[in-house]
């Protein structure tokens, strides 16, 4: 253990307060803000760990701050495809009762996936979704899409590529 | 726990890893196609490393945890819907309120404006914001901005006051614009440190080094501005280039800089960074002044014009302070006329 505080420490101690005021008045509930606000300390920890060391910062708080936004629409978003997940799970005629523990690890699996198909066109992320979720064939999908099965191998190129650059990757 | 990684592939590599994958996914591969793959995998560590994420990418779907598979899938497709309508609204509002106080206004309400980072300044405060690329903005007094970014464009907004800009080199290849809208106009910077002041009816650009290029709203034809030039842009065109000073760079610094400018303009300047009315009377409008005056304290601001101009500062309210021309008398002796 070094001597000097590590630098997240300082961090910690002088901004955690006023981060989570921040992040209080962005989100309207202090319970989220109190969560985000330790996620973004988290946050800051795994970068450190994965080779990005967290130097003094000349604008922690400029710092803190676009990383705890990132954080916020991530929460959003998470938000959101719980809804759409329990309304899927509604409509269906015998509906499914997972535990709270396959809750969570779903919903999380599909907020990485959904993080990775951002800003995919639409129907290059149906086939590929259709492919890789459901085992469809191309000519399946050619068929529910409305394309040719030369396309459809496009669309899944493209997703792939997608997916590759999108730098949020599975190692 | 780290592995030596390998070489990070390239676009080219990672596009011909895509490619095999569409390939392979097929239903219908030959043996010939097989053979092909696997020479081009063996050719190139390169090959192999993309290959590999190509390989983990796919598994992170095809072991997604649960049974319900088009469920899951419905879910996604759901979601993603929702934001792309969420994106195309806002983009209407943008386009229908335009940059003006009204959309800003708008934005600040709907949902989407989580998305965006906003920052003001009190009157009376500065402030200096470290943008996501390592730029830098300063907001001077009773200012609001937003900082937007995406994946084609660095776009800030400037809805009222006045910043300073000083661009970084983009962490994104290739580089997005750099861009500043505002009510009457967009500005592109090409590598650079410029000032920009949202007026009532016009916006002043000064720059301090690089060049920025003025568009005006209603679509006239762009000019560019080099370090050393400002000049006003409202929605109809630009003013030509002129000369420009120093004073609107030094209020980053805590400063407010007189290059011989009229009393009245200087009060005028002096005042954004008050609260409550500070205004000069018209017999002393046309008084000229030199000096740099601390903005720190404006009272002492004031209390060093009257020590130096035939001035004196009238309270007549404690935030209703009006800068008057001294009575003849009182008038320091050496100023004839």
């Amino acid at each position: 253990m070094p001597a000097t505080a590590h630098p997240i420490a300082d961090l910690y101690a002088e901004h955690h307060r006023w981060l989570r005021s921040w992040l209080r008045q962005k989100l309207g509930c202090s319970d989220h803000a109190a969560d985000l606000a330790q996620d973004t300390f988290v946050r800051l920890l795994t970068q450190e760990q994965r080779g990005t060391p967290v130097e003094a910062l000349r604008q922690p708080q400029a710092y803190l701050a676009t990383v705890a936004h990132g954080l916020v629409v991530n929460h959003w978003r998470r938000l959101e495809i719980e809804r759409a997940w329990l309304e899927t799970l509604s409509s269906q005629p015998e509906p499914l009762a997972p535990s709270p523990e396959e809750r969570t690890l779903l919903l999380e699996a599909l907020c990485e996936l959904d993080a990775l198909l951002d800003r995919l066109n639409p129907k290059a992320r149906s086939a590929f979704l259709m492919a890789q979720l459901e085992g469809l064939s191309y000519i399946e999908i050619a068929g529910h899409l409305g394309v040719s099965e030369r396309m459809v191998k496009k669309y899944m190129a493209q997703a792939m590529l997608h997916c590759l650059q999108s730098g949020l990757a599975p190692a | 726990m780290k592995t030596n990684p390998a070489p990070a592939p390239d676009f080219q590599v990672l596009q011909q890893a895509a490619e095999w994958f569409a390939v392979l996914g097929s239903s219908s591969v030959s043996a010939d196609q097989w053979q092909r793959w696997q020479a081009w995998c063996e050719a190139d560590e390169r090959h192999r490393a993309a290959w590999a994420r190509v390989q983990a990418i796919s598994g992170a779907f095809t072991s997604l945890p649960t049974t319900d598979k088009s469920g899951a899938r419905q879910t996604l497709d759901t979601a993603s819907e929702r934001q792309r309508v969420r994106r195309q609204a806002a983009k209407m509002l943008l386009l229908l309120c335009g940059t003006g106080s009204l959309g800003w206004m708008a934005a600040s309400r709907a949902p989407w404006a989580e998305w965006n980072a906003g920052y003001t300044t009190a009157t009376g405060e500065r402030r200096e914001v470290e943008l996501a690329d390592g730029g830098r903005i300063w907001l001077n007094t009773a200012s609001a901005m937003d900082v937007d970014y995406d994946t084609g464009r660095r776009r800030i907004r400037l809805h009222r006051g006045e910043i300073l800009v000083e661009t970084a080199l983009d962490t994104v290849q290739p580089p997005r614009p750099f861009i500043v809208d505002t009510a009457h106009g967009r500005l592109r910077a090409l590598g650079t440190r410029f000032s920009v002041q949202r007026r009532e009816d016009s916006t002043q650009i000064t720059v301090f080094a690089g060049t920025v290029e003025l568009s005006p709203a209603n679509g006239g034809s762009p000019r560019v501005l080099a370090a050393g030039q400002q000049s006003h842009l409202n929605a109809a065109g630009a003013t030509p280039a002129e000369t420009a000073g120093h004073a609107r760079e030094a209020w980053q610094r805590g400063l407010l800089l007189a290059e011989d400018v009229r009393l009245e303009d200087f009060i005028a300047e002096l005042a954004r960074h008050r609260p409550g009315y500070l205004g000069c009377a018209p017999e002393a409008a046309n008084l000229r002044l030199v000096g740099a005056y601390e903005l720190a304290d404006t009272d002492r601001v004031l209390a060093a014009l009257e020590a130096t101009l035939p001035v004196r500062i009238r309270r007549i309210l404690p935030w209703w302070v009006v800068v008057e021309a001294r009575q003849k008398e009182s008038a320091p002796q050496d100023r004839t006329g």
